[in-house]
């Protein structure tokens, strides 16, 4: 087990490079980069403002003027969608991006200190974690009114336990190892050894573990705006609107499907690349290891 | 073995004085006090005042803490402010609904989930394989609501074989209880079943070529015995492990899925108390579900050492 990390774990882009990419990960980085496009000009290429109600155009299907058919006010489904790549795509990067800054620190220090401070952060962690995560992110939601950026920090806040158990493990694999030995003999500072010493050489399971945390992310944001506790009306967020949908099922199905199928496609383009990354990057590749 | 249960016991049990204090120091942050969510906003401060008094809202917080922790303690729940009932009632029937949904969930998982995984590793590289994985990517990747809506359009909508959601007890007809419980089970297996079909095909997989399988199939051993008897046994350890971590999923989706067949149960329950405020609900059912939480990963982790030879927990405490 250590044995095999030694290697790998200074990954060189040489030694990246002589391995096959894995197939999953070309595709999932198509789909993931045309996903971010579509995000990113998605004001640009709308072809009516999401939220201009068509009243004499009410629950529309899909037709020329309407690609996706309009929703109970009228308003383009296609826009709306569109619109709703950016909100889930923020949500899972700013959410993940909150993991890891918070969880990455506290797993090197964990890691690296042992003893009395590590008890402290892991027992903290075992606490986050005895709680099912949808319901801490409730938890964390119910006490104070929603908005975007709340639930995208409580969905943030929730997976920072599984990033902080990660970093600590392939802190403490590198720990024993000669070049940390070496820094700590020549005296250099705490600080520099988990900067310098030790994140270079931890990035690639924490990059595959974050990535992977992307969909956790972008699923769990769109249940809590699906439960009405995430992004609010009249936001074109994909989980909100399959649950405004939910009343007009009959008479617009297709109002819930799009939103729905977008998501499917946003989720296992990145779950794609989370995968592939896996296989290129991790030298334990071993799944259910971790939580 | 008895010595580790009562540590895990304890601790369990400090776990959940902590949640409840966070679960208490809520209703501290939370705008507005209790007094004012029962009467409205056009209360006049008198009314206010007389509400706050007799809630105790005056006394000191940890005085307010222990007569709310002692109460619970004495099986004592409080009302509801919302419905202006006893909660304990309320809690035990859409517990009991959630937990036949949980149930029977979580034995589809198990069962459809070995199967496909085994198929998955017999059929290594073949169609089979690629429509199991194909399969449960979709599962991963699809939120639950999402699929719930798939079902309902499709099996309640366009085939007409089921009500599209709702609840009705048992007493109403075995059939009428039954055919509104499909569509929310299968929903829940549909999204769990992914993790668990494909950790066992791997380990099936990793199993399967281990010298004692090729020794079985040189005994002459039929193929049938050889990939169940001394295959899938041990290839079924790290699949109880997944199972048991898909208990953290399952409750998250049976909060989902509860909304979108509106299903009376403990998460619907959760999330109806959440959007109207209903404090006293809120403070229960969280610390219920943490506590449901904490015991069925205490069970798993039993399971997992009764099943392993490997573990003994006596050597490992802590």
């Amino acid at each position: 087990m250590k044995q095999k990390l030694v290697d790998k774990s200074s990954v060189s882009m040489k030694f990246v490079l002589r391995r096959q990419i894995p197939p999953n990960l070309i595709v999932g980085s198509l789909i993931v980069a045309i996903v971010i496009i579509v995000a990113s000009t998605a004001p640009f290429i709308i072809p009516y403002p999401y939220d201009e109600f068509h009243t004499d155009s009410r629950l529309q299907p899909p037709s020329r003027s309407y690609w996706l058919g309009t929703d109970e006010f009228g308003r383009d489904v296609l826009s709306r969608v569109l619109m709703g790549a950016r909100v889930s795509l923020f949500m899972g990067i700013f959410a993940t991006t909150i993991s890891l800054i918070f969880g990455v620190p506290l797993g090197l220090v964990a890691g690296y200190s042992k003893g009395r401070i590590d008890e402290l952060i892991m027992r903290t962690m075992d606490l986050f974690m005895s709680f099912p995560p949808i319901i801490l992110g409730l938890l964390i939601l119910a006490v104070t009114p929603p908005s975007v950026w709340k639930t995208a920090g409580a969905v943030g806040l929730v997976y920072i336990p599984p990033i902080v158990r990660i970093t600590r493990s392939v802190t403490l694999d590198l720990m024993g190892q000669e070049f940390i030995l070496a820094a700590r003999a020549r005296g250099e500072q705490t600080t520099y050894i988990l900067a310098a010493e030790i994140l270079p050489n931890a990035w690639p399971l924490i990059f595959v573990e974050g990535s992977l945390r992307v969909t956790f992310a972008i699923l769990m944001a769109a249940a809590l705006s699906f439960l009405g506790l995430g992004v609010q009306p009249p936001s074109s967020d994909w989980g909100l609107m399959i649950s405004e949908a939910r009343d007009f099922l009959d008479a617009g199905p297709w109002i819930a499907l799009a939103p729905g199928m977008a998501m499917c496609v946003t989720v296992i383009g990145v779950n794609l690349v989370g995968d592939g990354l896996r296989q290129l990057l991790d030298p334990r590749l071993r799944l259910g290891k971790r939580s | 073995m008895l010595v580790y249960v009562l540590k895990r016991i304890f601790y369990i049990c400090f776990i959940l004085v902590i949640v409840s204090i966070l679960v208490f120091a809520i209703t501290q942050i939370l705008p507005g006090n209790v007094a004012r969510m029962v009467l409205g906003q056009f209360a006049t401060e008198e009314t206010l005042r007389a509400l706050e008094e007799k809630f105790g809202l005056y006394d000191p917080l940890p005085v307010q803490y222990w007569r709310w922790a002692s109460s619970i303690l004495r099986g004592d729940l409080g009302n509801s402010l919302i419905m202006e009932r006893p909660i304990a009632p309320m809690l035990k029937i859409s517990l009991e609904r959630s937990v036949t949904l949980a149930f029977t969930s979580m034995f589809f998982v198990t069962l459809i989930g070995i199967g496909l995984g085994v198929i998955a590793a017999v059929k290594q590289n073949r169609a089979a394989d690629h429509a199991v994985s194909i399969f449960s990517y979709f599962g991963i990747s699809v939120p639950e609501f999402f699929w719930g809506i798939v079902f309902i359009l499709f099996f309640a909508r366009y085939l007409n074989w089921v009500p599209p959601s709702g609840y009705v007890p048992l007493s109403e007809g075995f059939w009428n209880w039954l055919s509104r419980l499909i569509l929310p089970t299968a929903t829940l297996t549909f999204s769990l079943i992914a993790h668990v079909s494909r950790l066992t095909r791997s380990s099936m997989l990793e199993t399967l070529r281990s010298p004692y399988i090729t020794m079985a199939r040189a005994k002459g051993l039929p193929e049938r015995v050889v990939l169940i008897r001394h295959g899938l046994r041990n290839a079924l350890l790290p699949t109880i492990t997944v199972l048991a971590l898909d208990i953290g999923r399952l409750f998250g989706g049976i909060v989902v899925v509860e909304t979108v067949f509106a299903f009376p149960g403990l998460g619907r329950l959760l999330i109806f108390s959440i959007i109207h405020r209903d404090l006293p609900i809120i403070q229960v059912s969280i610390l219920l579900i943490t506590a449901i939480y904490s015991l069925s990963n205490l069970v798993a982790d039993l399971l997992y050492a009764y099943l392993n030879p490997r573990i003994r927990y006596e050597t490992k405490a802590g």
